[in-house]
């Protein structure tokens, strides 16, 4: 890929990379090479984008990539930094903190669905999981941050799939 | 909910140093690769040829011979009599205006500085159109030979030393196919679901193959490289 389309999608996309890295990770050094690497593993060439799928393709390959940091030998043994990033008031720092409750494949479900805007479908393709298990994850996580955020019931919208534009 | 986890992820984001480091590292990354992934007709020439520079740099030679591409750059190659080395290449692939062929109202041209040969007959997907060219420069001979359709249409330019040593350049003149799970592939007629498999599985096998314009030249020139 040139390095001219590599910026540009990076500067596009990059953001969005680390969001939801952050999100699975909840750390910002992690979130931070896991941006990383996504992007390195498309300048390393043989990665073949579809028109329009990008992202997709950038956002599967954090969501592997977080998979993977989660599941390593280090990060489940080695106590972790407090590198999270200071949210403005406190109903930031509330929802967070509930969303941060959740499991993490439940948390990139809730991610891709509320700031993505995907539907289940899309959300199942990014992931590599059934539309059923993104409704089950969606569903639980929903009930959980219900439970957390228990002021908030109404702010909870139905998960009916569709997608959804801000 | 959602407007909540929208308002709070909108302070997400990168640091500005953060994205000066990751794009310097794409830029360093990205020309390391380039230079790795140059077309395999090419790259088996030069590696061959390379492989032989480094043992034998300080080895006597004869004057290099220098031949100025036509489509642009320049190669060095010296005669040690057994071996050859390549001691510089200059590659210069990317200005439009370096390729010897262009499409104009559906029509494929050759063109050589101010000259232009209308190619309408004269090259298909199996015929190419040879042009030896000679380095104003040095005198040096080469070959420029095009090819293929007004849908799909390549060139490449070929200089031999007199021992047979071969520098070349081109582009579009081959086709990459990629094997994955011993299915082979056009790269261009994948599946979105193949290429979906390729993204998430390193372990895939690249190979190249010439057009057949491109084969058809070698076998008039006698070429075998």
């Amino acid at each position: 890929m040139e390095s001219q389309n590599l910026a540009q999608l990076f500067r596009q996309y990059g953001d969005d990379v680390f969001r939801l890295a952050y999100s699975y990770l909840a750390c910002r050094a992690d979130a931070e090479d896991v941006c990383q690497g996504v992007f390195l593993r498309l300048a390393e060439g043989g990665v073949t984008l579809l028109p329009g799928r990008e992202k997709a393709w950038l956002l599967t390959c954090a969501a592997n990539a977080c998979k993977s940091q989660l599941r390593s030998f280090w990060r489940r043994n080695v106590g972790e930094l407090d590198e999270s990033i200071p949210f403005r008031d406190d109903t930031d720092q509330a929802v967070w903190d509930a969303v941060m409750a959740l499991p993490p494949k439940y948390r990139a479900v809730v991610h891709l669905y509320y700031w993505e805007g995907y539907g289940q479908g899309e959300i199942g393709e990014i992931l590599h999981i059934s539309r059923t298990a993104v409704q089950t994850r969606m569903s639980r996580a929903r009930a959980l941050l219900k439970k957390e955020l228990s002021d908030d019931e109404e702010g909870l919208p139905a998960f009916d799939g569709a997608s959804r534009a801000d | 909910m959602r407007k909540d986890y929208r308002h709070l992820m909108a302070q997400v984001a990168l640091t500005d140093q953060k994205k000066e480091e990751i794009l310097t590292m794409l830029e360093q990354n990205n020309n390391q690769t380039s230079k790795r992934r140059m077309p395999a007709a090419t790259k088996i020439v030069l590696a061959a040829a390379l492989a032989v520079g480094c043992v034998l740099s300080i080895a006597a030679g004869l004057p290099a011979q220098v031949y100025n591409f036509m489509s642009g750059g320049s190669v060095s190659i010296t005669d040690h009599g057994n071996t050859t080395t390549v001691d510089s290449f200059a590659w210069d692939l990317n200005g439009e205006q370096a390729a010897p062929i262009v499409l104009e109202d559906g029509k494929l041209w050759f063109v050589n500085g101010d000259e232009r040969t209308d190619l309408t007959g004269l090259v298909d997907e199996n015929t190419p159109y040879i042009y030896e060219h000679a380095d104003p420069a040095t005198g040096n001979k080469g070959y420029v030979v095009v090819g293929g359709t007004a849908e799909n249409y390549g060139w490449a330019e070929f200089f031999l030393t007199e021992d047979g040593a071969c520098s070349m350049q081109g582009q579009n003149y081959a086709d990459s196919y990629l094997t994955i799970d011993g299915v082979r592939q056009p790269s261009y007629e994948m599946s979105e679901e193949l290429v979906e498999k390729l993204n998430h599985d390193p372990s895939y096998e690249l190979s190249s193959v010439n057009h057949p314009w491109l084969d058809a030249a070698l076998d008039q020139l006698s070429l075998d490289i």
